[in-house]
Formats: C-alpha cells, structure tokens, sequence
C-alpha cells in the first residue's frame, strides 16, 4: 500500500469538511476502509479539527462602536451652504481682479502714454523719427548750403516739459470705487454666512452626538 | 436585529445604524484578530481599526455573509498589525507583570462562566492550542482561524485570505496537521473526547 502524500491529507481534509466532490468522495472512503494509516491521518485531523471548534469565542474587553471623529463622519451640511461659499469665492475673486486692474495695469497705461507722446514730439512733429533723415539723404548734395536761417527753421523745436502735478496724478492708484466696495463687502458676508451656517451645523451634530463620544 | 436595513442605514452615513452591527459584531471580530496575533492590546486595536475601515469601506460591501466580509476586514487589520510588529519587534508574545516576569495564568484567558478547576483546566488547554496556533506561520494560521474557529466556509476564507481556493485547501490540511502534531505535546490537557493517539503523528510522503 503506498504511503499518503499530501495530496492524500488535502483530500481528507476537505473530505472532512464535506467539501469534496461525490465521485471523489466515494473513491476516498474505500481507500480508507483499506487503508489504516490513511484513516489514523483521518482521524488526526478530525482532532484537531474538534479542538479548534472547541475554542471559547473571547469577549471584547471594551465596545468598539465608533464616535463620529473617529469615522471621520462631518454633518450634513444645508445646501445653501456651497452656494454661499460659490458665491463669497466669487465675489472675492471679481473684487480682486477689478481692484488688480485699477491700481495696477492702468496707472501703468498712463505713465506709458505721456512718454510715447514725448518721443513723437521730438522726433518732429509726427512721422517717426528715423523716416525723416532717409527720406531727405538722396537731395542733400542738390541743396545750396544751408543758411542760419534755415537752419533756425530746421531745429527740432524744444520738447515741452509736461507740468509736474499731471504726472503726479497720472500715477496715483485710482480712487476706490463704491461698486468695489459693494462687492468686497458682499465676499465678506457671503464668507461670513458659510462660516457661521458651518459652526452652527458642527455645534448641533457634537450635541447630538455627545452620547456616542 | 434586521441586519440588511441596518446595513443599508448604515451605508447611508447612519453612524448609529453601522453602532448596532459593531455591538453584534465585536466579540466575533476581537476573538479572531486575538488568535491570529496572541495579544489583547494588539487584538483590540486591530478590532478597532477594522470596524474603522468597515464604515468608512462600507460601500463596498456587496451583499453575501456580511460577518465574514468583516471577518475579511479583521484579518487585513491584523496583517498590517503584524507587519508593523515585524518593524518594532518589542513586543512580549506572553502577558508579563511588573517585573517582566510571565503570568502563569494569563487574565486574557480567563472565563468567569466556570469553577475555578475548570477554568485552570479550559484555561490550560486554551493556552496550548493559542501556543500551537502562535506556532503556524501566519498565513496557515488565518486560514484555520477563519475556518475552524470562525466557521467561515473556503469561498469566504479565500475571498478574506485573496487566496485561490486551491491554496486554502492546501494550507488548512497543512495547517491541522501541524497543530495536531503541536498539541501532541499535551497530550494530558486534553479532554477525553479530544484525546488525540498517543503515537508519532503519520508523515505522508513528499512533506516539505
């Protein structure tokens, strides 16, 4: 009679759990009824088998019921509180931009402008300055020499200083707006109201909730 | 206890529903996180961990035996307890008192159901098979815990274990084989009904 393997023992092992097939089963018990050694593996694992069963299920020592902070459970927040929360985000967002606007690209826009201007003036009245020297080269030589006077009249005229107070005011940031104000003032209520919906939500569920701290 | 409503309540965020099941519960989980690692502390922190990871996974609980789809949690919880315990292996297998001495007869197998001879008894016996179970390598120990103690059938165990049902097949007959051979040690704890044959357990052929 050949010596079990562990092909055998895995058998009698499901076999004992009521697991294997008919067909294997059948084949299986009349090994067994040849096989005394094939039985007394059997019967081991049946033993140990019935002693594991026998194990007393252990008590928990405490409960483990979960508090709402350590199932990380938030209360159910009311739904216009997104909204305000959308609405406060956007309203700071347009604030700022208005305000980026205002005080920053447009007094740049009007320090560029006076000084574009001066450029223009004092290449000559107009046209750019380079287009002039160009245009004239080809006719100089045909030219009689040019005489004090015309030379007078040639001259670039002085460039005009621009007034002191017209720069000053050019780049002071523009005055705050009372629409600005509406719209900043609305972020903060709108934000406000999110917050305070958010703490009376919290307060009412920790109340509620005391019992399962 | 209508458990699928309180499943269903409790998948809707009703953390009072999901209460309920953990006090159904607990005592099934605590005791198989206790035979997989050996210690209360440990046990319990794996339960609380595990019911933890229940709620918040909740949702994907999709019907069936929902004991053993906890169950199947527990023994994740206690893997990664065991896992953490490998990284910080500090921990005393056996319950020691104040000058580090072992308790002869640990509180964590105590029974106040009994006499006091039975309990020394229940108690002693219970403390062999927890050594020969402490004695399996892990993943043969999960597998007989969850199905020999816990009743959990091979599809449930092997869908807890991520384990082909060939592998657990595999390891509960390797896994009984060993403890009856472990147990054989004590031999005089063990009750009459249980006594197992005084003689060298068989070893089949081709054991590794």
């Amino acid at each position: 009679m050949a010596d079990p393997t562990f092909r055998d023992v895995e058998m009698l092992s499901t076999y004992l759990d009521g697991k294997l097939s008919q067909s294997d089963s059948v084949r299986l018990e009349a090994r067994l009824a040849a096989d005394p050694e094939l039985d007394s593996i059997l019967q081991d694992l049946s033993g140990a088998r019935s002693l594991l069963r026998s194990l007393p299920q252990r008590r928990a020592p405490r409960n483990f019921t979960l508090s709402p902070q350590k199932a990380g459970v938030r209360p159910p927040l009311p739904r216009a509180y997104p909204v305000l929360r959308f609405a406060s985000a956007l309203a700071a967002i347009l604030f700022f931009f208005t305000f980026l606007g205002n005080n920053v690209a447009l007094p740049a826009a009007q320090v560029a402008a006076p000084a574009l201007a001066q450029d223009r003036y004092a290449s000559g009245g107009g046209g750019p300055a380079t287009e002039a020297p160009q245009e004239s080269a080809p006719i100089v030589g045909a030219l009689p020499a040019p005489t004090p006077e015309m030379g007078m009249a040639l001259a670039p005229p002085e460039p005009t200083p621009v007034p002191a107070p017209e720069q000053a005011k050019a780049s002071s940031p523009a005055p705050f707006q009372a629409w600005q104000g509406a719209l900043l003032g609305l972020a903060l209520v709108l934000g406000g109201s999110a917050l305070l919906v958010r703490w009376r939500v919290d307060r009412d569920f920790k109340r509620k909730t005391r019992n399962l701290q | 206890m209508d458990e699928p409503a309180l499943i269903r309540a409790a998948q809707h965020g009703d953390l009072d529903a999901f209460n309920r099941l953990v006090l159904a519960y607990q005592d099934n989980v605590f005791s198989t996180a206790l035979r997989i690692l050996g210690d209360e502390d440990l046990a319990a922190d794996a339960s609380q961990e595990a019911f933890i990871s229940a709620f918040r996974g909740l949702n994907g609980y999709r019907g069936g035996s929902f004991r053993a789809w906890l169950l199947r949690t527990v023994t994740n919880a206690c893997y990664d307890e065991l896992r953490r315990r490998k990284r910080r292996p500090t921990i005393p297998l056996e319950p020691v008192n104040d000058e580090e001495e072992e308790i002869e007869t640990p509180r964590w197998l105590a029974d106040t159901s009994m006499s006091p001879e039975q309990r020394v008894e229940a108690d002693e016996l219970e403390h062999a098979i927890q050594h020969c179970l402490e004695g399996l390598p892990v993943e043969f120990r999960t597998v007989v815990v969850l199905a020999d103690i816990q009743g959990l059938d091979y599809v449930e165990v092997a869908a807890a274990v991520r384990t082909p049902l060939g592998t657990v097949k595999s390891r509960l007959a390797r896994a009984r084989l060993r403890l009856r051979e472990c147990l054989q040690g004590f031999g005089e704890l063990l009750p009459d009904t249980f006594r197992l044959q005084d003689k060298a357990a068989p070893q089949p052929a081709g054991r590794t």
